[in-house]
């Protein structure tokens, strides 16, 4: 497209996170799904909590952490090549500790407080899968993760 | 209305103390709270102790983040693969030390009026001749130009002189023709001459969804786009489909109008020789063997030839094109500008010469300038790519639309190469044969044809020294043409062309020329050019003291 002159939009992919907002339609999406998941199946506390934190860091890896590039590649944007970059290190124009970034931390940290604290300490296989679900996602949203792939990993 | 007052009043004196309440409430289930922890502790709970541990951690880690400045992460160079580290080595190339252009203008304009520059070295001697050629052909003395002062037909004036006209690609002879002139006519009586708008903005006529209908129809493709201008459709078609990151393998030879829109699309771009299908294979294949294994390409690739080249008028062979294209999936557009009208049972160009359908080009560009004798050009293609045009295409979008009688112009220019077709190409086709027979070869002068196309190009074999001597000999050569009654063009190529052929003279053959004329003119080519290239064997005998 060659259309106007005005200042470059950001990438369609991110542009949502800028939107007011934004944030509350996160919380209240993880929060609608605790409620449903909680009352529809019937589930002890830690059960859900437990289902919340592995369900939320399962989707965000792969959203968040592993598909490159844009749903919807917007070339005339100022950065524009974005193909090697996932949605993570794409987002405030790749610039590292700004809120957004900091918010997201925030949220997995409070998701696997809420996990651990509602589970018993005896069943110890929860608390291994909240914990490698809550380290993989806390790791690759480090600032000194950007642009790394560790081993090589989907490279 | 009047009972609501005291109800409210009672409501708000009564919920302070359940607020305060509600207050204290909280605080106390709170100090509660804490001194159960506090009760837990004490008796040495080790699970509490882990537990608030834990969460002390992580509450200082959000802490820690929240106070954290944001930065901009430091760019990485990507790393570049072997063969792109050789191209970068070998492309490479050390400045001079020493400016080139060292002297001033006035020490070299004294030197070469002085003679002094023969002592020179010869490498700056050539400097100073070609540059004062060129500032000499900045100031063309009025007499040098030519001027045309009628209808392009096959005789025309210039300058005052009536002229065998070579010189205009006017080859089917339409625009002297008078049903078209009628048409457009009663167009502009009806519709006045500009149309005063885009496409897009009230610069939409019936005319030009008539012309778009028409030229769609007699294309056989399933959709046509018109542009006002012919050079502007190729400059805006290309950018409206690739940009960058994008791949177009273009030949060397491609017009400038063609240079124009690739630099445009800002899409990266490989040249191949001129009409050279070994380099042209060569090159695809390179590409399709780095693409990536799991054969995900995000990359628009485009092929764009000419039918017909502009500049050195041979043809592209346009079957083994739409094979390579067909066999590596790239898109292909075909510049059809000076086959249209020309090659082809029915005159659709050179696709349809070689057998092929306008559908087996993804993209076909045409300037209408040239054998239809309008001004304006098209894009055909499919319906999906012609919708993707009208609302991207800059040469659409952002300017006015063909003045309305040039799309009738174009209509019924169509409409007749529809009925007459037979007899206006096979009459080309003879008038081209004719006239290259006529020709035959010239001695130092490299002519460059198809024998079914009807321009010629004649080069100098070997150049005179510079471009601009080139040139300048050219352009005496096409005065000395007029003084004997034929007129022909010199085009002029822009030194930032990415190939620029030599200077060479452009010679057009019409439909309307008859055989008796284009014998004539071919004749006095031929004296003409012997006379001004050797001149020593064609002395005049006037001249002889």
């Amino acid at each position: 497209m060659q259309a106007g002159h005005g200042s470059a939009p950001v990438d369609v992919g991110v542009e949502w996170l800028r939107a007011k907002g934004a944030w509350s339609f996160y919380i209240l999406l993880i929060i609608t799904v605790r409620v449903i998941i909680g009352t529809i199946l019937d589930l002890e506390p830690y059960q859900s909590w437990s289902t919340i934190n592995i369900l939320h860091a399962t989707v965000t890896f792969f959203v968040f952490h592993w598909i490159k590039g844009s749903p919807f590649p917007t070339n005339w944007t100022e950065d524009y090549n974005v193909d090697k970059y996932t949605w993570w290190e794409q987002i405030d124009r790749k610039r590292q500790n700004t809120p957004n970034r900091k918010f997201f931390t925030a949220v997995v940290i409070v998701l696997y407080l809420l996990a651990l604290d509602s589970t018993p300490k005896e069943y110890v296989a929860v608390h291994i899968a909240n914990f490698v679900a809550f380290i993989i996602v806390f790791i690759a949203k480090m600032p000194w993760m950007h642009k790394v792939r560790i081993f090589g990993i989907n490279k | 209305m009047l009972n609501m007052e005291p109800e409210v009043k009672k409501l708000t004196v009564n919920s302070t103390p359940s607020l305060r309440r509600l207050l204290y409430d909280i605080w106390t289930y709170i100090l509660l709270y804490l001194d159960a922890y506090w009760q837990q502790l004490r008796q040495g709970h080790s699970d509490l102790l882990f537990h608030l541990g834990v969460e002390s951690f992580f509450i200082i880690i959000i802490l820690y983040l929240w106070f954290q400045k944001s930065y901009e992460p430091k760019r990485r160079r990507e790393r570049l693969t072997e063969k792109e580290i050789d191209n970068l080595v070998n492309e490479w190339k050390p400045e001079p030390l020493v400016p080139k252009r060292q002297l001033s203008r006035r020490v070299r304009e004294y030197l070469f009026e002085n003679d002094t520059y023969k002592s020179l070295p010869s490498e700056i001697e050539e400097l100073l001749v070609a540059e004062h050629l060129e500032r000499e052909s900045y100031l063309p003395s009025p007499r040098e130009v030519l001027r045309l002062q009628s209808a392009p037909t096959a005789y025309c004036v210039v300058n005052g002189k009536k002229v065998i006209n070579l010189g205009t690609c006017n080859f089917l002879g339409f625009a002297e023709d008078d049903t078209i002139k009628q048409a457009c006519a009663e167009v502009l009586k009806r519709y006045g001459c500009g149309s005063c708008g885009p496409r897009g903005f009230y610069g939409n006529l019936d005319v030009h969804i008539e012309a778009e209908h028409r030229i769609a129809e007699f294309m056989k493709a399933p959709a046509a786009v018109l542009y006002s201008f012919g050079s502007a459709t190729c400059s805006s078609v290309i950018p409206a489909f690739s940009k960058r990151g994008d791949l177009i393998i273009c030949d060397e030879a491609a017009s400038y109008f063609i240079q124009t829109g690739i630099s445009l699309s800002r899409a990266s771009v490989k040249w191949f020789p001129h009409n050279d299908m070994s380099a042209l294979e060569k090159i695809l294949a390179e590409v399709v063997t780095n693409d990536p294994i799991s054969g995900k390409i995000t990359q628009r690739r485009f092929i764009i030839v000419e039918g017909i080249s502009s500049k050195f008028a041979d043809m592209t062979p346009l079957d083994k094109v739409v094979e390579l294209k067909n066999r590596y999936r790239f898109r292909l557009i075909v510049d059809e500008s000076y086959s249209l009208g020309v090659l082809g049972k029915t005159g659709r160009g050179a696709l349809e010469y070689f057998g092929l359908e306008s559908t087996d080009a993804d993209i076909v560009l045409a300037d209408l300038g040239n054998a239809i004798a309008t001004v304006g050009g098209f894009c055909c293609s499919s319906q999906e790519v012609a919708n993707h045009q009208r609302l991207s295409s800059a040469g659409y979008c952002f300017s006015a639309s063909q003045p309305p009688f040039l799309a009738k112009a174009c209509t019924v220019a169509l409409e007749k190469l529809q009925n007459e077709c037979s007899e206006r190409l096979s009459q080309l086709q003879e008038n081209i044969e004719c006239f290259q027979a006529a020709l035959g070869t010239l001695d130092g002068i490299r002519i460059s044809s198809h024998p079914k196309s009807p321009i010629v190009f004649l080069r100098l074999d070997k150049s005179l020294g510079s471009y601009t001597m080139d040139e300048q000999w050219m352009m005496k050569l096409q005065e000395a043409l007029w003084s004997e009654g034929v007129f022909v063009s010199v085009p002029q190529y822009l030194a930032n062309e990415h190939i620029r052929p030599s200077p060479g003279l452009r010679l057009c053959i019409s439909s309307n020329h008859s055989r008796k004329v284009l014998k004539t003119a071919a004749e006095k080519i031929r004296k003409t050019v012997a006379k001004l290239l050797f001149p020593s064997k064609h002395v005049s005998p006037l001249k002889i003291p």
